[in-house]
């Protein structure tokens, strides 16, 4: 699923269900499958949910229990692979970007027979929300290969760093829509969806 | 003797580099690290160099076994090929990356590689 257009936002239902002891550095649910929904609307239960710490050690550890997940689904194929890039690269600019290592980033998987959608929700640091949502109205002013084409072009001419590249990559080689949401208490949640 | 032959290869925990002289290197494991990525940058950028000095038509880079990067480490070939790009015609080699097809990161990043430096880059496919 790869728009020339930025596409309209949603709100993927959370499912909080209690705080994490501090001591606690992250926790991971298995959710029970559930049925079929119309294209984008993520499922009332989702697959998979992590609520964890801004740690760059856990970078690694989601991207691989994501793609277990999902590959336990629907086969350790192309999918999986795709979910292991969307993972990664969202999880690891949520971390880059958050706040303070003491605010709950979480991360959340849904899955159906057409559609893949993962979120992952944090507090980023002040001014990021601007430039992510300047990021996404360029990404999404070509399309998904044109767009990571460019970003190589940008790239090259800047000094390393910037600009970032895991956006408009999550786009392309994850072959999914990307929309972001303001949440309360300066809280975003990014999900990048998918079909299947 | 060849400057690449005298190269020092960086030991990584997570990456596996062997050099092949004159012209080949193989990278394979996963590249996520920023430490791991900024060593292999500086290894490359070495690379680069000792290609020049030994006036090589092409390096070969393996990577089919290179089964994940993170978007850093994307940008350390898109540099690679922006160091070549920047030398004058008669110094430039050719970049001949060998990839997996079956390796998703190396079909499309690698493929808009070959876009963003057409005449540096080649692919070519291997199981």
């Amino acid at each position: 699923m790869r728009g020339a257009k930025l596409p309209a936002t949603h709100s993927p239902h959370s499912r909080e269900r209690g705080r994490v002891p501090t001591e606690v550095a992250a926790e991971v649910r298995l959710m029970r499958s559930s049925p079929s929904l119309p294209e984008c609307e993520p499922a009332a239960d989702p697959l998979l949910f992590v609520r964890f710490f801004p740690d760059v050690k856990y970078v690694e550890h989601l991207r691989e229990i994501c793609a277990f997940v999902v590959g336990a689904r629907y086969g350790n194929g192309p999918l999986a692979q795709r979910t292991r890039v969307v993972v990664h690269e969202a999880v690891e600019n949520a971390v880059k970007y958050a706040t303070t290592r003491s605010t709950e980033l979480s991360l959340t998987i849904w899955c159906d027979e057409r559609t893949l959608t993962i979120s992952v929700s944090s507090v980023p640091e002040p001014g990021h929300l601007a430039s992510l949502k300047a990021e996404l109205e360029q990404l999404y002013s070509r399309d998904a290969r044109e767009a990571y084409v460019e970003a190589f072009r940008r790239a090259a001419a800047a000094p390393v760093g910037s600009p970032r590249l895991g956006l408009a990559r999550i786009r392309y080689e994850g072959e999914v829509d990307l929309s972001m949401t303001e949440e309360e208490g300066g809280r975003i949640r990014v999900t990048a969806y998918g079909a299947i | 003797m060849s400057s690449v032959r005298q190269l020092l290869i960086p030991s990584l925990k997570d990456v596996a580099v062997a050099l092949h002289p004159p012209d080949g290197v193989r990278l394979a494991g996963t590249l996520t690290l920023p430490d791991e990525i900024s060593a292999l940058s500086d290894f490359l950028g070495a690379l680069h160099a000792a290609a020049i000095e030994d006036e090589l038509p092409h390096v070969s880079v393996d990577v089919a076994g290179l089964t994940f990067v993170n978007s850093l480490a994307v940008r350390l070939f898109v540099s690679w090929a922006t160091w070549i790009i920047r030398e004058p015609p008669e110094r430039r080699y050719g970049l001949r990356l060998l990839i997996s097809p079956d390796v998703t990161w190396q079909k499309t990043s690698v493929m808009a590689l070959m876009e963003l430096a057409q005449g540096v880059v080649a692919v070519e496919h291997v199981r």
